[in-house]
């Protein structure tokens, strides 16, 4: 879906969304509508704004041991005897 | 005394200890069959006491308000355990039954000192399992974790003798409202994530194995919730306090990249839905905290076992080191997006009868500001969950990572817990008749169901104009816990600097008491502390030993201020 043809689409469903609350006698309509989509941009917009004026950091971040970790990553191991190799699938 | 639930867990504790790793995954689903079987031999409304250096404790109280959370906790352990049943390692299987039975304890309590009892013992079984996790980071989350919960623990104990040497009685009802009640909540509040006391959930959850985060999920929040709706409902605070809360979470889970982080970070927002209506306090209130705990198990336990598996299959935590596993994951997805819908609350699965529940409590109070905030939460919710963590991880060309086959039970314990969420979102008589008031609402009329959409569909496309900039860095989020883990340390570090500077031969009191003082918060918040330090592998001695000493301490001067002993 292109970004005009989204656009149409965002203009349809707030149409739509204004038809069913007035048929249905909201109290306020159009209300949710624009809460569901100046919900969703304020948050991403303000989101990643606040991360990147202020808590964003680099991965290693928390990382910066004095004593490196030489283990290998091994999550899904219970016990060393059972470790099974990974399988690549064909992709 | 036997037939309190939680003996099994206990036991099976025990035994899973001694037997074989794979006889003690058995033993982790049979507690949990044991456990349920004696619940619904109990009648509602029983209790059974202790007598206790003259005390009568309440062991067991199984009324209208304990049993869902009982009966939830109970179910959640089972599937948990089918989930990890191939990759718990031994000390693993120990300390999540562990958990799981303290867990059913503390909301079977009914007086303060078995509760203390009960919560402190979950928080080092909890430790346990996120120690016991093989990640770099797991000793050191876990550490920082128990230090964290140790002082909640502290406050619970000294609040609750407080409270008692003022006249208050043992039992566990709602607080009257003095001071000493304030140390409690604030106990309460930290065992439930609330911001700005909730750092070690994100930081501790996901360090644990992937079948441990599930385990994980379940108890340590939702017994808080449990305990806030008994101990403080209707307390106004909390209403301002969840809604917070709530935008909290979904801020920093757009913000994530990590998946299991990310998840983390919506169990807070969710908790304070939850809270939301423990603040409201009325019995509509009441009725939806408890729903969408129950629900809230059951869809995040969902979400934690589909992307557990996706970090058991690739060996990969992060969004930006996924993608194009719709194809090789293809079960996986569907079985986590059943939780993703069900957390966005979509109607049919179980979120969207829980949650509704909150916020027509909210609604039926007139307090409408409420209502629009914990709609944005929503669809904050519904942005993460289930459009970017699936987009990212799921969609695009399939980059050919490695796939590691997942065991059958993990499929098994996703398909049970999905089919669960679903049931629950078709019939929601089974949760509502749960409920510790009658349930007077009707999730499905065509003004709930047309909102939903409207408000799903608009967020949706408001994702689909914006999905490039959601794309995952590979970045972390600070939180409030770099107070003590960078900030403590650096403050440590200065004094010394200070101290160093004056000279050394006038030992008077004063620098006397300023050695002392820095010797405990070297322990602590320096920089080989426990809180602060760089390195994975703490020596506990040090911060353990000043921790302890405070606890020691506060548990001494109260018990002689009170008089008790």
């Amino acid at each position: 879906m292109s970004y005009r043809t989204t656009w149409m689409a965002v203009i349809v469903a707030f149409a739509v969304s204004l038809a069913t609350d007035l048929a249905l006698g909201a109290s306020r309509p159009g209300l949710i509508a624009s809460i569901g989509f100046f919900g969703c941009v304020g948050l991403i917009l303000g989101s990643k704004w606040l991360g990147k004026a202020l808590l964003s950091r680099p991965d290693a971040y928390w990382a910066d041991t004095d004593q490196p970790d030489e283990k290998p990553d091994t999550h899904p191991a219970p016990d060393e005897d059972e470790v099974r190799r990974p399988e690549v699938t064909d992709a | 005394m036997l037939e309190h639930p939680v003996v099994p867990f206990l036991v099976a504790a025990a035994v899973a200890g001694m037997v074989p790793r794979r006889i003690g995954a058995l033993v982790l689903l049979a507690a949990p069959v044991v456990a349920l079987l004696q619940l619904l031999a109990l009648d509602e409304g029983t209790t059974q006491h202790l007598d206790f250096f003259g005390y009568e404790l309440t062991v067991l109280r199984l009324d209208d308000l304990s049993l869902p959370f009982a009966f939830i906790f109970i179910a959640i352990a089972a599937l948990a355990g089918l989930f990890g049943f191939s990759t718990f390692s031994k000390g693993e299987q120990v300390s999540a039954l562990l958990h799981a039975g303290l867990g059913i304890g503390v909301v079977l309590a009914g007086d303060l000192l078995t509760l203390f009892v009960m919560w402190e013992l979950k928080a080092v079984a909890s430790t346990l399992l996120i120690a016991l996790g093989r990640n770099r980071s797991s000793p050191g989350a876990a550490y920082r974790y128990l230090l964290i919960h140790v002082l909640g623990g502290s406050l619970l104990l000294g609040g609750t003798l407080w409270h008692l040497s003022t006249g208050g009685s043992l039992a566990f009802d709602q607080f009257d409202g003095h001071a000493s009640s304030a140390l409690i909540l604030i106990a309460f509040l930290l065992s439930a994530a609330m911001p700005p006391l909730h750092p070690w959930l994100p930081d501790a959850y996901p360090s644990a194995s992937i079948a441990g985060s599930v385990v994980l999920s379940a108890f340590t929040t939702k017994s808080a919730v449990y305990a806030l709706l008994r101990g403080f409902p209707g307390t106004e605070l909390l209403i301002v306090l969840g809604v917070a809360m709530a935008f909290y979470g979904v801020i920093y889970a757009v913000l994530e990249n990590d998946v299991r982080r990310l998840l983390s970070y919506h169990i807070i927002s969710q908790v304070g839905f939850m809270i939301t209506a423990v603040g409201i306090g009325t019995a509509a209130a009441v009725n939806g905290a408890t729903a969408h705990a129950v629900a809230h198990i059951l869809y995040k336990g969902l979400l934690l076992m589909g992307v557990g598996a996706l970090v058991h299959a690739t060996g990969k935590e992060k969004l930006t080191d996924m993608g194009g596993l719709a194809r090789p994951l293809r079960w996986v997805m569907v079985l986590y997006m059943v939780g993703a819908l069900s957390i966005s609350g979509v109607p049919l699965f179980s979120g969207f009868v829980s949650k509704e529940l909150v916020i027509d409590a909210a609604y039926g109070d007139n307090m409408y500001l409420v209502v629009y905030l914990l709609k944005i939460v929503s669809v904050g919710t519904f942005l993460s969950t289930a459009l970017k963590l699936p987009w990212f991880a799921f969609g695009g060309p399939d980059r050919g990572i490695p796939i590691r086959p997942l065991p059958a039970t993990m499929f098994a314990a996703m398909g049970i817990t999905a089919a669960a969420n679903v049931l629950l979102g078709v019939r929601p008589g089974l949760l509502y008749d749960l409920m510790p008031n009658p349930v007077d609402y009707e999730p499905f009329t065509a003004s709930h169901l047309s909102e939903t959409m409207q408000l799903l569909v608009l967020a949706g496309l408001g994702f689909w104009l914006l999905a490039t900039k959601l794309k995952g860095e590979p970045s972390i989020t600070l939180d409030t816990d770099w107070i003590y883990r960078r900030g403590g340390p650096a403050v440590v570090t200065r004094a010394h600097a200070l101290a160093a500077t004056r000279p050394q031969p006038m030992a008077t009191a004063r620098q006397y008491g300023a050695r002392t003082w820095l010797r405990i918060t070297d322990g602590t918040l320096g920089p080989a502390g426990g809180l602060g330090r760089r390195d994975q592998a703490p020596t506990p001695t040090p911060a353990l030993g000043a921790i302890m000493l405070v606890a020691i301490l506060l548990l001494l001067s109260t018990a002689v201020i009170s008089g008790a002993w």
